[in-house]
């Protein structure tokens, strides 16, 4: 593998236009830090799970909104595991809304859930809206 | 008084001197509920009075005033934020089941309306009011001899008619209504107030002698989110000098869900397995009390038996062994010297204080959890007084019969007589009617033509009886029915206690010529666990504290090298040495105990030593152990 083709996760991010908003989503979603080093293969991949999961919500930058909107439409609604639903969308007593999820739904931690399916469940168990 | 931020330490005096124990924060614990204002942030509040400043009325602060009643010494606090408003609301002002049982038969013409104050955004708590009329008339008294008005008295209740305040005359306040009239504004101590507008065209008839009015207000709720927010904050609480946090955690609070089995076992589960992880990731001990949905709350059930069958299929499907349920609810008064009153400035209102209210009483199990010694149960008949309990509840409320057939006319006769189905029966309840005549009781045991108000029959309360005298027969085939209320005496028995206590949910029980008790310190283990009851787990919990807490010294030093071992282990042992009987002194909490240090293979990188306690506790006399892991390094 060629010695320019590995490069830490901040400098990719850079290179690859992902904003200082999304980059601790980012690592948090994959557990690395920005200074791990990664090959482009390796980022290109977890960019596009990234962004398949939705990033993380804020207006869209106009730069990249061409780019982006092609790729969420090649890839809708995907799933993810509860856990990383848990990760990413949940602030506050993680430990006592998951539990809390998980036994009121019958989930597990690597149940596969749509964004959808996470967030109508959130609404009603935990937010209490029917 | 300004609200403490930290727990004090109370070291212990031995000999003389100040004991070298570490300090020991058992029996401080914290209570996560919704109140009427205050913080969200975790506050410490040494007496009723801190809380009531802070917090001002509502459920969390009355459970916290039953924990300062059983013992408690200092609260950690964390109110949840509420999510839904309670009733009325500004926007949506409450009706009041009108009870008409007097003259004339449509009862009062006063037309009634709970409301919020200005400014006030929800009710600062739940009650059940009952308004009872004891002279009829009007709000403004008349002198004008063609018409003329009395003023009408009444007496009010704060808790479902359980006891009732002293009878007071109705006062006019200001006009309202179109065409105005006058108008009796009534504070009711909680944010709210019930307006009666006179009528205006029979005044004299506006309030009616025996008529009532119910309604009830609630206070506003926070939601799982909300209450798991509140839940996490106080349990990540840590004492900064010593890292533990608090003994255990009481949750006053129930989320605005069905209270079904799933919805109860998921808010069990989810407390427990915070609980779980602080021991898991960070060996800190912790347990939790909760409360059960009371009776009325629980989803689908009538009857206490319906109630219980309930919580003991939640408990068949959900135990943990850091989790303790309360099913006792009981009749309990505020807490003395703290005025219950209304918060609104210069108005002038009898205090609630002085009518007790039914609640959990988990505020009263969680304050003798905290004054007790670690190995004394909070069942303990002499000592573990519960001073503001009055009565065990639940009872289930009086039930409403209406339209039981009780006799037939034959156009001929006027004299009637026969026994109601259900009984004893509730005074102030009875009607009996043929659609043309009316009888109501008074209260007396009598029945009067409720449109010439004359003594017209009797009602044995007791047993039933009933006898009228018509003054013109009823029709021939006309039914003549009777709605009452009558007590169907559904209360807690030592059958229904003893199921619960099956179901490992604590009770209440009364102990004649001593009070009312906790019926033991159950926890909600499963069946065959150690950790049956509180006592266990908090000797052991203790004592893993403490060693942890006597470990802090060894943190960043050198390395614990094999030659040091010794006085590692003497350190270590020291607390539990001092929890162990000795002949001098047997009143205390382990009887004997065996510490196991070995260092982790990688002591000299990660600083692990790993620690078995083996104890034995003086109440049940049965070898618990608990192993986990002490650091002498720090983790960034």
């Amino acid at each position: 593998m060629a010695e320019e083709d590995r490069y830490s996760v901040a400098e990719f991010a850079r290179r690859y236009k992902l904003s200082e908003k999304e980059l601790p989503a980012f690592c948090e979603l994959f557990g690395v830090s920005q200074d791990t080093v990664l090959t482009r293969e390796e980022f290109k991949g977890m960019l596009a799970r990234f962004e398949s999961s939705g990033g993380i919500e804020e207006p869209p930058q106009p730069t990249q909104e061409p780019q982006r909107e092609a790729k969420e439409e090649a890839v809708p609604k995907k799933k993810k595991p509860l856990a990383q639903w848990v990760a990413g969308k949940i602030s506050h007593a993680k430990v006592f809304k998951a539990a809390y999820l998980k036994s009121v739904m019958g989930w597990k931690d690597d149940t596969k859930l749509t964004e959808d399916e996470f967030d109508q469940a959130v609404r009603k168990h935990l937010l209490n809206k029917e | 008084m300004p609200l403490k931020d930290l727990p004090g330490y109370y070291p212990e005096i031995l000999d003389g001197g100040l004991g070298v124990m570490p300090p020991s924060l058992a029996g401080l614990f914290g209570v996560v509920g919704v109140s009427q204002k205050g913080t969200t942030d975790v506050k410490f509040a040494g007496n009723s009075d801190d809380v009531v400043a802070e917090y001002g009325l509502g459920s969390m602060s009355e459970r916290i005033f039953d924990a300062f009643a059983s013992g408690a010494w200092q609260i950690g606090i964390r109110r949840a934020l509420p999510t839904s408003d309670g009733s009325p609301t500004q926007d949506t002002p409450v009706t009041p089941t009108h009870k008409t049982y007097g003259d004339p038969t449509a009862g009062g013409l006063a037309q009634a309306e709970v409301r919020l104050h200005s400014g006030v955004t929800n009710p600062y708590n739940s009650r059940k009011f009952k308004i009872k009329i004891i002279k009829g008339g009007g709000i403004k008294k008349v002198t004008d001899p063609a018409n003329p008005v009395e003023v009408a008295t009444y007496k009010l209740s704060r808790n479902d008619g359980i006891s009732w305040g002293p009878e007071t005359k109705f006062t006019y306040t200001h006009d309202a209504g179109t065409p105005s009239r006058p108008a009796c504004s009534i504070d009711l101590g909680n944010g709210t107030y019930i307006e009666f507008l006179e009528d205006d065209t029979t005044p004299e008839d506006s309030l009616v002698a025996g008529d009532e009015y119910w309604w009830e207000t609630t206070e506003a709720r926070a939601n799982n989110d909300s209450l798991g927010d509140a839940i996490e904050d106080l349990l990540d609480w840590t004492d900064p000098n010593t890292g533990q946090g608090v003994e255990y955690l009481y949750v006053a609070a129930l989320p605005p869900v069905t209270q079904n089995k799933a919805n109860i076992k998921s808010f069990w589960t989810a407390i427990c397995t915070k609980v779980e992880t602080l021991w898991t990731q960070e060996t800190r001990p912790c347990w939790v009390i909760v409360d059960v949905p009371s009776l009325e709350e629980a989803d689908g059930c009538e009857t206490i038996d319906e109630w219980i069958d309930l919580l003991n299929s939640v408990s068949a499907e959900y135990r943990h062994v850091r989790l303790c349920v309360n099913a006792g609810f009981a009749y309990l008064t505020g807490a003395p010297g703290v005025n219950y009153g209304s918060m609104i400035e210069d108005t002038v209102q009898p205090s609630v204080g002085t009518q007790p209210q039914v609640r959990p009483a988990g505020g009263s199990l969680a304050g003798l959890v905290a004054g007790a010694k670690l190995h004394h149960s909070i069942g303990w008949v002499r000592y573990m007084n519960i001073p503001n309990a009055v009565s065990i509840y639940p009872y289930h409320p009086s039930k409403a019969i209406s339209g039981e057939i009780i006799a037939t006319g034959n156009g001929t006769l006027t004299e009637f007589s026969g026994t109601l189905d259900e009984h004893p029966v509730i005074p102030w309840t009875v009607q009996i009617t043929d659609t043309v005549q009316t009888f109501v009781d008074g209260g007396d045991g009598k029945l009067y033509d409720s449109s010439t108000g004359a003594e017209s029959g009797t009602i044995d309360y007791g047993t039933g009886a009933w006898s009228v005298t018509f003054s013109a027969a009823p029709a021939d085939q006309q039914s003549i029915t009777a709605n009452y209320s009558y007590d169907p005496k559904d209360v807690m028995t030592k059958v229904r206690m003893s199921l619960l206590n099956d179901g490992r949910f604590t009770t209440l029980r009364l102990w004649i010529g001593y009070g009312i008790r906790f019926t033991d310190d159950w926890l909600m283990a499963p069946p065959t666990s150690d950790y049956f009851c509180i006592r266990n787990r908090r000797i052991v919990d203790e004592a893993v504290r403490q060693v942890g807490i006597a470990n802090v010294p060894y943190v960043n030093s050198p390395g614990i090298t094999e030659k040091d071992m010794s006085a590692y282990k003497a350190d270590l042992s020291r607390p539990l040495e001092a929890m162990k009987i000795t002949e001098e002194d047997a009143d205390k909490p382990i009887m004997d105990y065996a510490l196991t240090l070995t260092p982790d293979a990688n002591i000299w990188s990660n600083g692990i030593v790993n620690c078995k306690v083996e104890i034995v506790p003086t109440p049940t006399k049965k070898k618990l152990v608990a192993t986990f892991q002490l650091t002498t390094g720090i983790k960034e």
